[in-house]
C-alpha cells in the first residue's frame, strides 16, 4: 500500500504490533521494555474482569513516535486486537485528525465481534444471548461495554471507514456510530498477481489429480462465524456427480476427513506463504464462502479477481461485493440444502462458471484494484486534513 | 593392512544393521579382517557361514537404557549416577578386553561403528590403545539414540562432545546417508562416503510399470515400524475410505517381525520376516505400491535429515513405486524426488497419505513413471558394486 500511496502523493508510515517484515517504513508501536509483558498481563485481566480493550495504557505513548508527530492524519486500523486501550483515542483524536477502519462490527456491540442474528447492539446490549462468541465474556457486561465504547466514540472527533455497505448500514442503525462521519472503501487487490491465469501449474504444485474439478473452502471450523458446518452438511448431501471432485481446503486441517475415498481432498492447512494461498485460488474451479458474518470478504474478491464464481449466503457483506446473485451464487442463510444445490449447479454447469467467472474478473477489476483502493484513502486523507484545519 | 571392526552388531543375516555389516565385510580382502562385537545380550544374530572364517571376540554389552523418563529430581539424579558409573566404571575393562584383542590380531587399522553411547566412549580409547588410524561409521544421529534411550542432559552433552571430537580425529567417516556425508564434511574436515544398505544386481526385479490388476490395489510394507504415527494415518485413512482406493480392495502385505496395528484381518497379508531376496520376490510380484513411513515430528527432524531408510534399496530393487509417508526435509525423500523414484507425500494427516495412494492409482503415467525410476536408480546406487567402491574408499584400499 506504501508504494500505491505514493504514487497518490501521500508518503505513509506504519505503526505496528506485530513487525513481519524489513520495511524502514513501518516500525513496532511499543518499544518501551516490558510494555509486551504487561500488555499480555493486563490481557489476562481484562478477560478475568470482562472487558475488552480497556486497561491497557501503552496506546497514551504513541504521541511520542516521531511518525505521529509528523502525521498530518493518523489512520488506525484493527485496534480492537487486545494491545490497544480505547481510552487513548480521545487523546489522540485532539492530536492528530483521526480515522479508524472498522474491520468488523466490534466497535458497535458490547462484546461479540459479530452479532449474527441478535438486535440487541442497537439498543445498547446487555442480556446478551451469546456470551461465547469472541470476544468472549465470563459474566455480562456487554451492557457497561457498550456504554464505554458509546462514551469513548462520542468524545473522539472520527472519521470511519467501512468496507461494505452491509457495514455502513449497521453503523447508521448503531447508537455508538451516531453523528460520525462514515465512509464506504472497499479493500482492494493486486490484479495482477490474482488472476485467472496459471491454473495447470497451480495445480500441479498442489498435488491435484488430472480432470478433477476443484473445489474451493475456507476450512475455518473453529470459527463460528464462517459456517464451515453447512460446507460439510451440503457436501454430504451432494450425492453422485457428473465428474470427479477435488475438495482444496485452507485453514483447519482435518475437517473432511469424512470424504476420503469419495473425494479427492487437499487440506492446505493454516497458510502463510502467499504464493501457495494465489495457487489455491488459481487451482479452484469455484469457491465456497458461506460465512455467516461478513464486514467485507477479501477472499471472495480475490477468488473473483482470479476468475472463480463465488458462492455465497445471504444476509453478509458477501452478497454485496460479490454482486450476487448476478455474479456471485447466493442462497439463503444456514441453508445447507441450498447450498449443496448450489455446489451442484455449478459443478454440473460449465458455461455458467465460466461466464460468472469472467463477470467476477470484471467486477474486481472495476471495483476492488487496489491503485483504486489507493486512490479513494489519498481523497479521504486529503478531505480530513482539509477539515480539521478547516475547524481550527 | 588388517582391519578391526569395532561394532554392536556382528554381521548377520536377521538384524537389518547385520546385513549391512555383513555386505561390507565381504568387501574386505579374507584374512584382512577381524571382529570385536560388544553385543546386547538380548540379541539373537545368526551369524552367515560365509564369514565364519573372521576372527571374532564377543562381549556383552552394558545396559544402555534409562528405564523410565522423568522430570522429578529423584529420577534425574539416579539417572546421571547410573550414566556416570557406566562412563567410569564399565567402559575402560571394556577398551583393554578390544585393544588386547587387535594387538592379538595385528590390527593396522580400527573400523568403528557408532551406534550408541558405549561405542562413542569405547572408539576413541581402542584406536589411541592400538595405535592405529581411525575410520568411524554412522548409522544414526547419536543425539536421537541418547534421547531415545533416555541418557540425562549432563551426559548427552559430554557424549556428542566425545561424538565430535571421534569423528574429527577419524581419517573417513562411512555415513548412513548422501546428506550426512555433506554435514559431516563440512563440520568434521572428515572425508566421508555414504554407505547404505544395497543388494546383488540379481536380486533386482523388472515388473512391469503398471498396478498388477483391476481389482485390488496390494500396499507392501517390509522391515521395522519406526513410524508408527504416520502407520498410523495410513491406515486410518483407509479405514476411513472403507478398505478401498478409486474401487479396489486394499490389501497390506507386511514383511517383517511385527504384525501392524489397525488392518483388519480381511486386509492383511502378514508374510513375517523374510530373507531378502525373497522380499524383493515378494515385493516385485505381490505388491503395486510400496510404503515407507518416516518420522514428521520436530525431535525426529535430524533423523529423518540424516539418516537414510535402508527398506529403500530393498524397494526399489523389487522395482514397483515408493510411497513416501515423510517430511521433504528428509534425505530419503529428497532422493526419490530426485530419482523420481517415489510419491512424497509431505504431510503426515490421513487425507494426504490417502491422496498419494490416489495419485499412484489414477495416474498411470506417473505408475510407470515411478516404477521405472526405482528401476534405474536401484541400478545407480545400491548395487553391491557400488557399495564395495565406496567400501574400498572408505577403508582405504
Amino acid at each position: 500500500m506504501r508504494e500505491l500511496l505514493a504514487a497518490e502523493g501521500v508518503s505513509s508510515h506504519h505503526l505496528v504490533w506485530n513487525k513481519l517484515s524489513e520495511s524502514r517504513s513501518s516500525t513496532r508501536l511499543f518499544s518501551i521494555p516490558g510494555s509486551r509483558l504487561l500488555t499480555k498481563t493486563l490481557g489476562r485481566f481484562e478477560r478475568a474482569m470482562s472487558v475488552h480493550s480497556r486497561l491497557q495504557p501503552s496506546s497514551f505513548s504513541i504521541p511520542f513516535h516521531r511518525a505521529f508527530r509528523d502525521a498530518d492524519v493518523v489512520h488506525y486500523h484493527i485496534i480492537h486486537d487486545g494491545y490497544f486501550g480505547l481510552n487513548a483515542l480521545p487523546l489522540l483524536s485532539r492530536l492528530k485528525p483521526t480515522i479508524w477502519t472498522w474491520h468488523d462490527p466490534w466497535p458497535m456491540t458490547g462484546h461479540c465481534i459479530y452479532p449474527l442474528d441478535c438486535a440487541r447492539w442497537k439498543v445498547g446490549c446487555g442480556d446478551c444471548p451469546r456470551l461465547d462468541l469472541p470476544f468472549s465474556m465470563r459474566r455480562d457486561r456487554s451492557s457497561e461495554e457498550f456504554r464505554w465504547k458509546q462514551r469513548v466514540v462520542g468524545k473522539v472527533q472520527l472519521d470511519i471507514v467501512v468496507a461494505s455497505n452491509h457495514m455502513r448500514k449497521m453503523a447508521e442503525a448503531s447508537p455508538i456510530a451516531r453523528d460520525k462521519r462514515v465512509h464506504v472503501i472497499p479493500f482492494g487487490l493486486d490484479l495482477e498477481k490474482f488472476s485467472p491465469e496459471g491454473k495447470d501449474a497451480a495445480r500441479r504444485r498442489l498435488g491435484i489429480l488430472p480432470n478433477r474439478l476443484v473445489i474451493g473452502v475456507r476450512a475455518f471450523f473453529s470459527s463460528p462465524f464462517k459456517g464451515f458446518e453447512f460446507v460439510v452438511e451440503a457436501l454430504r448431501g451432494l450425492g453422485k456427480l457428473n465428474v470427479p471432485i477435488t475438495i482444496l481446503t485452507t485453514h483447519d486441517k482435518g475437517q473432511l476427513n469424512e470424504f476420503i475415498g469419495t473425494h479427492q481432498i487437499v487440506d492446505l492447512g493454516w497458510v502463510n506463504d502467499d504464493s501457495v494461498m494465489l495457487d489455491a485460488f488459481k487451482a479452484a474451479d469455484l469457491f465456497v464462502m458461506p460465512s455467516t458474518a461478513e464486514a467485507f470478504g477479501m477472499m471472495a474478491i480475490e477468488a473473483m479477481a482470479c476468475g472463480k464464481p463465488v458462492i455465497v449466503f445471504d444476509g453478509t457483506s458477501l452478497s454485496e461485493i460479490t454482486c450476487a446473485p448476478e455474479i456471485g451464487l447466493s442462497v439463503p442463510m444456514g441453508n445447507s440444502t441450498a447450498l449443496r444445490d448450489a455446489i451442484r449447479h455449478l459443478v454440473e454447469n460449465k458455461s455458467e462458471r465460466q461466464f460468472r467467472g469472467a463477470a467476477g474478473r470484471k467486477l474486481a477489476e472495476e471495483r476492488y484494484d487496489d491503485r483504486l483502493f489507493a486512490r479513494r484513502l489519498a481523497e479521504l486523507y486529503r478531505f480530513v486534513t482539509a477539515d480539521s484545519r478547516g475547524r481550527q | 593392512m588388517k582391519t578391526l571392526l569395532l561394532t554392536d552388531i556382528p554381521p548377520s543375516s536377521n538384524l537389518t544393521a547385520g546385513i549391512v555389516t555383513a555386505q561390507m565385510c565381504r568387501c574386505i580382502p579374507p584374512g584382512e579382517l577381524a571382529i570385536f562385537c560388544v553385543q546386547n545380550p538380548h540379541l539373537h544374530p545368526e551369524l552367515y557361514s560365509d564369514l565364519s572364517h573372521v576372527p571374532m571376540r564377543v562381549v556383552p554389552k552394558p545396559n544402555e537404557l534409562n528405564a523410565g523418563k522423568g522430570r522429578s529430581p529423584i529420577r534425574c539424579a539416579s539417572a546421571i549416577l547410573a550414566e556416570t558409573y557406566r562412563r567410569m566404571q564399565l567402559i575402560t575393562p571394556l577398551v583393554n578386553q578390544a585393544v588386547e584383542f587387535g594387538k592379538e590380531q595385528r590390527a593396522t587399522a580400527l573400523w568403528a561403528i557408532l551406534q550408541g553411547q558405549t561405542m562413542v566412549r569405547m572408539t576413541g580409547s581402542v584406536a589411541q590403545g592400538l595405535g592405529v588410524p581411525l575410520r568411524t561409521q554412522v548409522w544414526d544421529p547419536l543425539g536421537w539414540w541418547l534421547s531415545a534411550h533416555g541418557v540425562d542432559a549432563f551426559n548427552t552433552r559430554l557424549d556428542l562432545a566425545l561424538f565430535d571430537r571421534t569423528l574429527k580425529r577419524s581419517v573417513s567417516c562411512a555415513t548412513a546417508s548422501w546428506e550426512m556425508a555433506r554435514r559431516y564434511e563440512r563440520k568434521y574436515g572428515t572425508i566421508s562416503h555414504p554407505i547404505i544398505a544395497s543388494l546383488d544386481q540379481s536380486t533386482a526385479r523388472k515388473p512391469e510399470p503398471k498396478l498388477r490388476c483391476q481389482d485390488d490395489l496390494a500396499i507392501g510394507m517390509a522391515g521395522q515400524f519406526y513410524a508408527s504415527d504416520e502407520w498410523n494415518q495410513l491406515a486410518w485413512s483407509l479405514s476411513l475410505a472403507g478398505w478401498q482406493v478409486n474401487g479396489r480392495k486394499v490389501v497390506v502385505r507386511v514383511l517383517g517381525h511385527q504384525k501392524p496395528p489397525g488392518v483388519p484381518e480381511e486386509h492383511l497379508d502378514f508374510q513375517g520376516w523374510q530373507p531378502q531376496t525373497r522380499a524383493v520376490e515378494l515385493l516385485s510380484e505381490t505388491c503395486d505400491i510400496l510404503y515407507c513411513p518416516y518420522p514428521f515430528k520436530a525431535s525426529m527432524v535430524e533423523v529423518a535429515e540424516l539418516s537414510f531408510p535402508s527398506k529403500i534399496p530393498t524397494y526399489l530393487a523389487a522395482g514397483r513405486p515408493i510411497l513416501f509417508h515423510g517430511p521433504k526435509y528428509a534425505n530419503a525423500a529428497r532422493y526419490l524426488e530426485e530419482r523420481r523414484a517415489g510419491f512424497i507425500c509431505r504431510a503426515m494427516e490421513a487425507d494426504a497419505v490417502y491422496d498419494g495412494l490416489l495419485h499412484l492409482v489414477e495416474d498411470q503415467d506417473l505408475y510407470k513413471c515411478l516404477a521405472e525410476g526405482a528401476q534405474n536408480a536401484f541400478h545407480s546406487d545400491f548395487t553391491l558394486e557400488r557399495l564395495s567402491d565406496a567400501v574400498r574408499r572408505f577403508l582405504g584400499y
